[in-house]
């Protein structure tokens, strides 16, 4: 995730310390081995009452046999817990699902880890917002894809908007910190700015863009993915708006997420509106961060327990926590492509080998570049920088 | 010789939520070991190796592939502790040798 309220305008946020090393207080409990450890998105269910289009999870209606029980979700947080894991995102399918929800995030919470949940807001009741605060969550992000319209078309489910909108609501009301995650397509491009408003109005303040994901439903959505003029358009506008809020006093967070040509631009955009020296402090603090987290700062367990190297690389998967725990997996680096891919700056082929922004980009979506048959180490598709951004002097990174 | 390890057998089945898992064994040259590499989701064996060379064409020179579900797995990770034990033969020892180790 890339913080552009805190890259452009400082803005202070509880995830600063973990991507950007940005120290938010004494009390802050995210000691420094865990700012090693990934952040673990645990995918408990495929379950999910929608039919989102561009579902990565490829999410069904009916229950998977052998998903992880309330007992394994217990053993795998004390192994998270163990290997000092500082976040564990509760996810689907749509977790809210799971009956035991609120109990395992106590657990969670209980062990040292933070909680998080991302969530299609739907089933978020007065009752269960409550219920999962009280547990200890600590964030609940919900997704929107659009105004009322495009949502629900998008969600296959009537009525999903405005569901989606009442849960945000009630996450407000309850005092449980709440946020957006908005997956733009060209579809929905339009509407964004419309759900952002609206969204401001009942008092949300933090808002996740999502560049498409190819993979589970996503896959065979590259049609409607942006281009890259409009991908930088909309990347644009949200930089725009995230200064312009800040400039009158709103402190809305603003993140954007599954692009790191996005670190690239942000640079480019802090030297254009501000200048040299704000660059560079973007630069130095993005390069704390790291690029692309596949392998390294992002880890998945899918509902079956298999270890994928982020939540969107479904087709292939490091190893099985019922077989091994999950530090053990995720240490392994006898395995010659987990090794590779953390090792990926020097690794990059095409236009990504010397372009000046691989540091702090990585190279993008693996998934991406495969699907584009770039190979395993080829530029992802989704980069919109030109010629002129990815040649020319690096700036430095000493000047924060 | 050392005394037997209590293990625990991993419930079957396929490892999918979608589709079929396949695990997956590389080697980088014909004198190494083959090497468990993880698992590849696809409909079939074909599907499973075209996927496996994307990833590890660059490494590995022979791929195998082998249905999740067609391994029967034995461990003394215990992420299930409902999982049945598989009761150690207290009439023998493990023939396994540590004293080289």
């Amino acid at each position: 995730m890339i913080s552009v309220s805190t890259l452009l305008c400082d803005h202070a946020a509880d995830g600063n310390r973990l991507r950007y090393d940005v120290d938010i207080g004494a009390d802050n409990p995210v000691s420094d081995r865990k700012q090693r450890r990934p952040v673990v998105v645990w995918n408990t269910t495929n379950r999910c009452n929608l039919k989102c289009v561009h579902c990565y999870a490829g999410a069904q209606s009916e229950p998977k046999a052998a998903e992880l029980t309330t007992a394994e979700g217990k053993r795998l947080l004390d192994d998270l817990a163990d290997y000092g894991a500082p976040v564990v995102l509760f996810s689907g399918g749509e977790p809210m699902v799971r009956e035991d929800l609120a109990e395992l995030v106590a657990y969670a919470a209980e062990a040292g880890i933070r909680p998080v949940l991302s969530t299609n807001g739907t089933l978020l009741t007065t009752e269960r917002a409550r219920e999962l605060k009280e547990a200890g969550l600590a964030y609940a992000g919900v997704s929107v894809d659009g105004l009322a319209e495009r949502n629900d078309e998008f969600r296959g489910v009537d009525g999903a908007f405005r569901a989606a909108v009442e849960g945000i609501e009630t996450c407000l009301d309850v005092g449980l910190k709440t946020g957006l995650r908005y997956t733009v397509t060209r579809q929905n491009v339009e509407d964004l700015d419309g759900v952002v408003d609206l969204l401001t109005d009942v008092g949300l303040d933090r808002f996740c863009f999502y560049h498409l994901s190819y993979s589970g439903r996503g896959e065979t959505l590259d049609s409607v993915d942006l281009d890259a003029d409009e991908r930088r358009d909309v990347v644009k506008r949200i930089c725009d708006r995230t200064v312009r809020s800040h400039r009158e006093g709103e402190e809305i967070e603003t993140l954007l997420v599954g692009n790191y040509a996005d670190a690239a631009y942000i640079v480019e955009y802090a030297r254009r509106e501000f200048d040299e020296a704000a660059a560079r402090r973007v630069y130095a603090r993005l390069a704390r961060n790291g690029g692309d987290p596949t392998g390294e700062r992002v880890a998945a367990v899918d509902c079956l327990g298999n270890v994928h190297p982020t939540q969107f690389w479904r087709t292939y998967s490091l190893g099985n926590v019922r077989d091994r725990p999950f530090g053990d997996i995720w240490e392994d680096e006898s395995n010659p492509l987990l090794r590779a891919v953390r090792n990926r700056p020097e690794n990059l082929t095409g236009k990504c080998a010397d372009c000046r922004y691989r540091e702090i980009c990585h190279g993008g979506s693996r998934l991406r570049a495969l699907a584009a048959d770039n190979g395993l180490f080829g530029p992802d598709p989704q980069c919109y920088l030109d010629a002129d951004e990815r040649r020319g002097a690096r700036p430095t990174a000493d000047a924060d | 010789m050392v005394e037997r390890t209590e293990r625990r057998r991993i419930e079957d089945g396929d490892r999918a939520p979608n589709g079929r898992e396949w695990e997956l064994f590389v080697r980088s040259d014909g004198s190494d070991p083959m090497r468990h590499v993880g698992s590849v989701r696809a409909a079939d064996a074909e599907g499973a190796y075209e996927l496996a060379t994307r990833l590890f064409a660059w490494h590995a020179e022979d791929v195998w592939v082998c249905p999740s579900a067609a391994v029967t797995r034995y461990t003394t990770h215990d992420l299930a502790e409902d999982a049945p034990t598989v009761e150690p033969s207290t009439d023998s020892e493990e023939p396994r040798n540590r004293e080289w180790s």
